[in-house]
C-alpha cells in the first residue's frame, strides 16, 4: 500500500486539476467581463460625440493629462475636472482608509481577545456591519437630511438655524445662526463623505480580519496566554505576522473600493450639479460616459478608466510585493519540507489522520 | 507571606486592569453602536411618520403611522404601479441567493485551484485576476450592455446571476484565507487515502474553509442584493413582475414631484427588513461559532 | 492540458479581437454625421422659426407632399395592447385612466410602462429599451432632452403615420407644436400639458406688510423686476423677510426670458447681456436675502413656506395641484399656511418644463395610439375634462378659456382661487420658438453651477464666472466654446 500511494505521488501529475478548477471561473469571466471591459478599454483611443465611434490615437489621454493650451476651454474643463477629480479621489480615500482599517483591526483585535470576556460581543459586532446593508442612494438622503446645507437640515435646526421670528426675539438674538453649510463647503463635505464611508465599511473590514484572526490556530494564542504575554504582544507577536496574507487582501480591496468610490460621492448634493468637491474619478467616468446621451464623450471616460486602471494597478502591486515576497516563499518551502516528510513517512509505512 | 502577598496584589492589578480595559472597550462600543443605529433608527422612525410630520422635523420616538404608510404605497398609484413588497422581496431573494451560492461556491473552487495544486499558469492566472480586480466597474457598462444586446439576454436574470461565477476579489479573499490557515499536508494524506480531487475539495477542504465561506456568503448576499447599478442596466423594461427591490426603491426615491415622504420611508423600511433577516440568522457565523475552522490538528 | 491551454488561448484572443474589431469597426461608417446634424438641425429650423408663428407649423412649408399621404394611419393595429413609456406614473396613469373610461373598448388593452426611475435616466433607458424586444408603442419625453429623441428616426416616427395632419394641432399651443417638431420640420411629439407659472405668495404677510388685499393690488408691487427688487428690499429691510423661495426658483423665471437660445446656429455657445444681468440680480439677492438661501426640492424648500420667513413662490402649473409643491409648502392639508397662499403673474412671463408624447417606430397599435394622441393633445372636450379632474393646465387654450369662463375651477391651495385664470395669459405668450437646444440641460447646469460659485463668493468677479461657465460649457460635445 505504502508503495502504491509513493507511486501515485511519483508519478501522477496533478497540474491538471489546476486548470480543471480555475475553468470556469476564467470562462465566465472571459465572456461577461473581459470582453465589455476590453471594448470599453478600446473606447480609450476612439473620439467622443457620438455612440459609434471613430480611432483616433492617443489624443483623449493628452487632453486629459497635458497642461491644456490657453483659451482651448474644452481642454480646460477636462483636464482641469479630471484632476481636481483625482485629488479629490486621493484625499477622501486617505481620510476613509486610515481610520477605518485603524478603526476595524482594534475592533477586530478586541473581539477575538480570548482574556478580555465580554458579555454582548456577539450583539456588537453583529451591529457594526449594519450601516453596509442599506443601499447608498437611502444612505445619502439620510445624510443630506441630517447634515444638509439647509436651515431645517437635522444638525443646522438643533443650532437653532430654524428658529421663528418670536423664538428668536425670546432668546434674545437678533438673527438666526447662520446655517452650517457642510455639504457645499470644501472640507465639511468631504469630511462628511469619509465619515459616511467609514460608518458603512468599518464593519465589513472588521469581519474580514476577524475571520483572518479567527484563521489563526487558537492554540497559539492560549500558548501565548499561558507564557504570560499581554495582549500587546500577543498582538505584534502572533495576531499580526499572521493576519498578513487577509491584511494584504483588505489593503488590496479597500485601495480599490477607495479608488473607486463612487455611490455617495455621486448622490450626495441636493439639486442636478454634483459636488465638485468631493467628485472622484469613477464619478469623472460616469459623467463622461452619460450626461450627454446623443453625444456621449467615450473617449473621455475610457481614457479615465485606463488612468484609474494604471494608479490602481501600481499601487496594488506595490502594495503586494511588499507584502507578499517572504511569506511565499517561506510557505512554498513549508510545503516542499511537507512534501518530502509525507514520502518519508509514506515510505516509512503507513500513514493515516 | 510576603511574597503571597505581592502575588495577590499582582493578581488584583492584573483584574482591575482587565476591568479598566473591559470598562474602556465597553464604552468605545456603545458609542460605536449608536452611531451606526442611530441614522437607522431615524429611517425606520420615519416610517411611521407621515409626511407632513417628517418635512423639517427629525424624531427619535416612533409614530403610529407605519401601516398608514404602507396602504399608501400600495394604493396611491404613484407607487403601486411599480412597488409591491413582495414581488420585490422574491426576486431579489432569487437574484441575492444564487449569486451567493455561485459566487462563494465557485470562488472557493477558483482560490483552491490556484493554491494547491502546482501549474504553470497557476502564477499568471493569479496576476490576471489581482489585475482585474482593479478595473473600474462603471465604465464597463457599455460593453455590458452591447454584449446582452447581441446575446440577446437583456431583461433577464440569467446576466446577473452567472457572471458572479467570476468574483476576483472573493476569489483573492479565498486565496489569501487559504494560504494562511489552510494545512495543506491535509490533501496529500487525503490522496494517500484514495480520496479523488472533487471529493477532497467538497468533503474536507469546504468544511474547513467555512468561516471565509460564511463571511463572504453574508457579504455577497448583500452586496448582490443592494445592486441596483447592474440591475437597472439588465432589467430594462421595467416589469413590475421582474423588478428587484432596489430598483423599486430607486424609484421610489425618485418621486420628486407629488412624493409622500412618509410612503418613501416605508419603502426603504421594507426594503431592508429582509436583508437585515438574513443578516442575522447568518450572523451566528459572524459572532464566532465558526472560530478556527479545522487548522486544529 | 495542451488542449486545455489551447483553448484558454483561443478564448482570450477571440475575445480581444472580436473586441477590438466591433469597438472601432465604425470606421467605415463615421461618426461625422453627429456635428453635421446639428449645424443642419438649426440651419433648416431657423427660417421656419422666423416665420411669425401665424398658424403656419414648420412642417406645412417643408413637407408639403406629406400632407395627402399623412391622413391615413399607416399603422396597422396588430399589437395586444397600446404600451406607453414614461418614468413616472404621475400624468400617464391617471390619463390611461381616463382615456379607458371614455373608451371602453380600450378598457385593459392600454399599459402604462415604467421605464427609467427619472427623466435622465429615461433618457438612457429608452434606447436600451428600444434595443430589446419589449412591445413600445408611445414614449414620453421631456422638453431638456427631446431633441435627443425626436431628431432621430431611430427613435421616433411622424405623428403623421399615425394620420394626424399638422391642422389637427392647430388647437394647441404654438409653442407645444414647434418643440415637438424635429429638424426636418416633421412633427414627431405631441404635448398635453402647457407650463406656465406665476409668483404664489402669502396672501397674510403681503396684506400685512403691503397693503395688498387681493392678486391685483400684489401684482402692482411685482409686475417687473425693477418693482420685484424694490419690494424685496421693503420686506427684507421691514420685516425681515425674503420675497423668493430660491435662487433655482428665480432661475426659472430667468431663462425662459432669455433673448437667445444658448447656442447659434453653428453651436457656439452664446454669452449676451443675460447672463451679466442675472448675475448681478442673483448675487445682489443672495446677498441681501431677497432670497433665501435654501434649495429646490429639499425640506428646507418646503419649510420656508410656513415659518414666515418668505413672501412666496416662482411656481408653475404643475406645482398646484394636490400633493405637490405646494401643497407641501402649507403642510399639507390642515397645514400651518393651509391655503393661505394666492397666485399673480409675477413680474414677467415664464413656463417651467414640460412633456410630450413620442410615437415609436415599433409601434404596432397604429389605431389605439391614434386615438389616445388625439384625446388628449386634439380633442377639446377631453382635454377640458382632463384639466378639471387632474388639475393639470392642459395643451388647448379653448378648453383653458372655457374652463376659466365658467369659473368652475377652484384651488383650495389657493384658497378657492383660480389659478388657470391668471396662467391663461401667460400661457398665451409664451413662445420658446428658436430657444431650445440640443444642449440645454447640460449648459444649463453649467451655468448655474458658476453661478451658485458666484453668489457665494468661491469666483471673485463676474469674469472669473464667465470662464468657470464656458470650462464646464466647453466639456459638452458638440459646442463650442470660445
Amino acid at each position: 500500500m505504502a508503495t502504491a500511494a509513493q507511486r501515485r505521488i511519483k508519478s501522477v501529475s496533478y497540474a491538471k486539476y489546476g486548470y480543471i478548477f480555475i475553468l470556469p471561473f476564467f470562462i465566465v469571466y472571459f465572456i461577461f467581463a473581459l470582453w465589455p471591459l476590453l471594448q470599453t478599454f478600446v473606447l480609450a483611443f476612439c473620439e467622443n460625440g457620438t455612440r459609434e465611434p471613430a480611432f483616433i490615437g492617443l489624443d483623449n489621454f493628452k487632453t486629459i493629462l497635458a497642461t491644456p493650451p490657453e483659451n482651448d476651454f474644452k481642454a480646460m474643463g477636462i483636464h482641469e475636472t479630471f484632476w481636481r477629480y483625482f485629488k479629490n479621489t486621493l484625499i477622501i480615500w486617505v481620510g476613509n482608509f486610515i481610520p477605518q482599517i485603524a478603526l476595524s483591526l482594534l475592533l477586530a483585535v478586541w473581539f477575538t481577545d480570548l482574556r478580555v470576556k465580554m458579555p454582548g460581543k456577539g450583539f456588537f459586532k453583529v451591529v457594526m456591519y449594519m450601516p453596509n446593508i442599506i443601499t447608498a442612494a437611502s444612505v445619502a438622503g439620510l445624510f443630506l437630511a441630517l447634515f444638509g446645507d439647509s436651515s431645517y437640515s437635522v444638525i443646522n435646526t438643533l443650532r437653532g438655524c430654524a428658529m421663528t421670528k418670536e423664538e428668536i426675539a425670546a432668546a434674545g438674538l437678533t438673527a438666526a445662526p447662520e446655517p452650517w453649510k457642510v455639504i457645499t463647503s470644501v472640507w465639511g463635505s468631504r469630511v462628511l463623505v469619509m465619515f459616511i464611508q467609514v460608518w458603512m465599511w468599518f464593519g465589513n473590514t472588521m469581519i474580514m480580519l476577524m475571520s483572518g484572526i479567527q484563521g489563526i490556530n487558537e492554540s497559539l494564542f492560549e500558548a501565548a496566554e499561558i507564557d504570560g504575554a499581554n495582549s500587546t504582544q500577543t498582538f505584534w507577536r502572533i495576531t499580526f505576522p499572521l493576519l498578513k496574507t487577509i491584511m494584504v487582501y483588505t489593503l488590496l480591496t479597500s485601495m480599490i473600493g477607495g479608488l473607486q468610490m463612487f455611490d455617495i460621492p455621486f448622490m450626495l448634493h441636493t439639486g442636478n450639479i454634483i459636488n465638485e468637491n468631493i467628485a472622484t474619478i469613477a464619478v469623472f467616468v460616469y459623467q463622461m460616459f452619460h450626461s450627454n446621451f446623443a453625444k456621449p464623450s467615450f473617449g473621455y471616460s475610457g481614457a479615465a478608466s485606463v488612468i484609474l486602471f494604471v494608479i490602481t494597478s501600481i499601487l496594488g502591486a506595490l502594495v503586494f510585493y511588499v507584502q507578499r515576497d517572504k511569506d511565499a516563499i517561506a510557505k512554498k518551502k513549508q510545503r516542499k519540507a511537507a512534501i518530502k516528510a509525507a514520502k518519508a513517512k509514506a515510505k516509512g509505512g503507513g500513514f493515516s489522520i | 507571606m510576603s511574597k503571597k502577598v505581592t502575588y495577590a496584589d499582582d493578581k488584583g492589578g492584573y483584574q482591575t486592569h482587565v476591568i479598566i480595559k473591559s470598562a474602556l472597550i465597553y464604552v468605545v462600543l456603545i458609542l460605536l453602536t449608536l452611531i451606526c443605529l442611530v441614522p437607522i433608527w431615524i429611517l425606520v422612525v420615519n416610517a411611521t411618520r407621515l409626511h407632513n410630520d417628517i418635512i423639517g422635523n427629525v424624531s427619535l420616538i416612533p409614530g403610529t403611522h407605519l401601516f398608514d404608510n404602507i396602504r399608501t404605497l400600495k394604493e396611491n398609484s404613484l407607487y403601486n404601479v411599480f412597488f409591491s413588497p413582495l414581488v420585490g422581496m422574491k426576486n431579489s431573494l432569487i437574484i441575492a441567493g444564487c449569486c451567493c451560492a455561485l459566487t462563494v461556491f465557485f470562488s472557493g473552487m477558483t482560490a483552491y485551484g490556484l493554491v494547491v495544486y502546482d501549474f504553470k499558469l497557476a502564477g499568471p492566472a493569479f496576476v490576471f485576476i489581482l489585475a482585474v480586480m482593479m478595473v473600474p466597474t462603471q465604465v464597463t457598462a457599455v460593453g455590458f450592455m452591447k454584449l446582452l444586446i447581441n446575446m440577446n439576454l437583456l431583461d433577464s436574470y440569467i446576466p446577473l446571476i452567472i457572471p458572479s461565477i467570476a468574483a476576483p476579489a472573493i476569489v483573492f479573499f479565498m486565496r489569501q484565507y487559504m494560504l494562511s490557515s489552510f494545512p495543506l499536508d491535509i490533501i496529500e494524506a487525503a490522496r494517500i487515502d484514495g480520496s479523488n480531487e472533487f471529493r477532497t475539495f467538497l468533503t474536507i477542504s469546504i468544511p474547513m474553509m467555512k468561516p471565509a465561506f460564511a463571511v463572504q456568503a453574508i457579504f455577497a448576499f448583500i452586496q448582490k442584493w443592494n445592486d441596483y447599478y447592474n440591475q437597472s442596466i439588465v432589467l430594462v423594461s421595467g416589469k413590475k413582475a421582474q423588478l428587484t427591490m432596489p430598483m423599486m426603491v430607486q424609484k421610489v426615491i425618485a418621486i420628486d414631484r407629488n412624493a409622500d415622504y412618509g410612503a418613501n420611508y416605508a419603502a426603504i423600511f421594507l426594503s431592508i427588513i429582509p436583508v437585515v433577516v438574513i443578516y442575522i440568522v447568518l450572523s451566528r457565523f459572524i459572532i464566532g461559532g465558526v472560530a478556527a475552522g479545522g487548522v486544529k490538528e | 492540458m495542451n488542449k486545455l491551454k489551447k483553448s484558454l488561448a483561443l478564448i482570450a484572443t477571440l475575445a480581444i479581437a472580436s473586441t477590438a474589431f466591433v469597438a472601432c469597426g465604425g470606421d467605415s461608417t463615421p461618426a461625422n454625421d453627429t456635428p453635421a446634424d446639428t449645424s443642419k438641425a438649426a440651419d433648416e429650423t431657423k427660417p421656419a422659426e422666423e416665420t411669425p408663428a401665424d398658424e403656419t407649423k414648420p412642417a406645412d412649408e417643408t413637407k408639403p407632399a406629406d400632407d395627402t399621404a399623412s391622413a391615413e394611419n399607416k399603422i396597422a393595429e396588430t399589437g395586444d395592447k397600446l404600451s406607453v413609456l414614461c418614468w413616472t406614473g404621475d400624468d400617464v396613469e391617471k390619463m390611461i385612466e381616463n382615456f379607458t373610461a371614455a373608451n371602453p373598448d380600450y378598457a385593459g388593452k392600454v399599459e402604462y410602462v415604467n421605464v427609467g426611475s427619472k427623466g435622465q435616466e429615461a433618457r438612457e433607458q429608452y434606447a436600451n429599451y428600444f434595443a430589446g424586444g419589449e412591445d413600445a408603442d408611445l414614449f414620453v419625453l421631456e422638453a431638456d432632452w427631446i431633441l435627443d429623441y425626436i431628431n432621430n428616426d431611430e427613435y421616433t416616427a411622424p405623428l403623421t403615420d399615425l394620420g394626424f395632419t399638422t391642422d389637427d394641432f392647430k388647437g394647441c399651443y404654438d409653442y407645444t407644436v414647434s418643440i415637438g417638431t424635429d429638424k426636418n420640420g416633421v412633427l414627431k411629439a405631441a404635448s398635453w400639458q402647457a407650463t406656465p407659472g406665476g409668483y404664489v405668495y402669502r396672501t397674510d404677510l403681503a396684506e400685512e406688510y403691503l397693503g395688498a388685499k387681493t392678486p391685483d393690488e400684489m401684482q402692482k408691487f411685482v409686475d417687473s423686476w425693477d418693482k420685484f427688487t424694490e419690494t424685496a428690499k421693503k420686506v427684507k429691510d421691514e420685516h425681515n423677510i425674503a420675497m423668493a423661495d430660491t435662487l433655482g426658483g428665480m432661475w426659472q423665471v430667468w431663462q425662459y426670458n432669455r433673448a437667445n437660445a444658448w447656442a447659434d446656429k453653428d453651436n457656439k455657445l452664446v454669452i449676451d447681456d443675460f447672463c451679466k444681468t442675472y448675475a448681478d440680480l442673483a448675487k445682489e439677492y443672495w446677498d441681501n436675502g431677497y432670497v433665501t438661501k435654501e434649495d429646490q426640492w429639499t425640506d428646507g424648500w418646503y419649510q420656508i413656506g410656513q415659518d414666515d420667513s418668505t413672501m412666496g413662490y416662482f411656481f408653475c402649473t404643475w406645482c398646484l395641484g394636490k400633493g405637490s409643491m405646494l401643497s407641501n409648502a402649507e403642510g399639507g392639508e390642515g397645514g400651518k399656511t393651509f391655503g393661505k397662499y394666492n397666485i399673480t403673474a409675477g413680474p414677467s412671463g415664464w413656463a417651467w418644463g414640460g412633456s410630450w408624447l413620442a410615437l415609436s417606430p415599433k409601434c404596432d397599435n397604429g389605431q389605439i395610439a391614434h386615438d389616445f394622441v388625439k384625446y388628449f393633445t386634439v380633442d377639446e372636450n377631453t382635454a377640458k375634462d382632463y384639466a378639471l379632474f387632474k388639475s393639470e393646465f392642459v395643451n388647448n387654450p379653448n378648453a383653458m378659456k372655457a374652463i376659466v369662463d365658467e369659473g368652475s375651477n377652484k384651488n383650495d391651495l389657493l384658497g378657492g382661487q383660480d389659478q388657470f385664470s391668471v396662467l391663461y395669459e401667460a400661457a398665451g405668450n409664451i413662445d420658446m420658438d428658436g430657444k431650445i437646444t440640443a444642449f440645454d440641460s447640460q449648459i444649463k447646469d453649467a451655468f448655474n453651477g458658476a453661478i451658485t460659485k458666484y453668489v457665494k463668493g468661491e469666483v471673485a468677479s463676474y469674469d472669473d464666472m464667465i470662464t468657470e461657465f464656458k470650462k464646464e460649457a466647453a466639456k459638452i460635445e458638440g459646442l463650442t466654446v470660445e
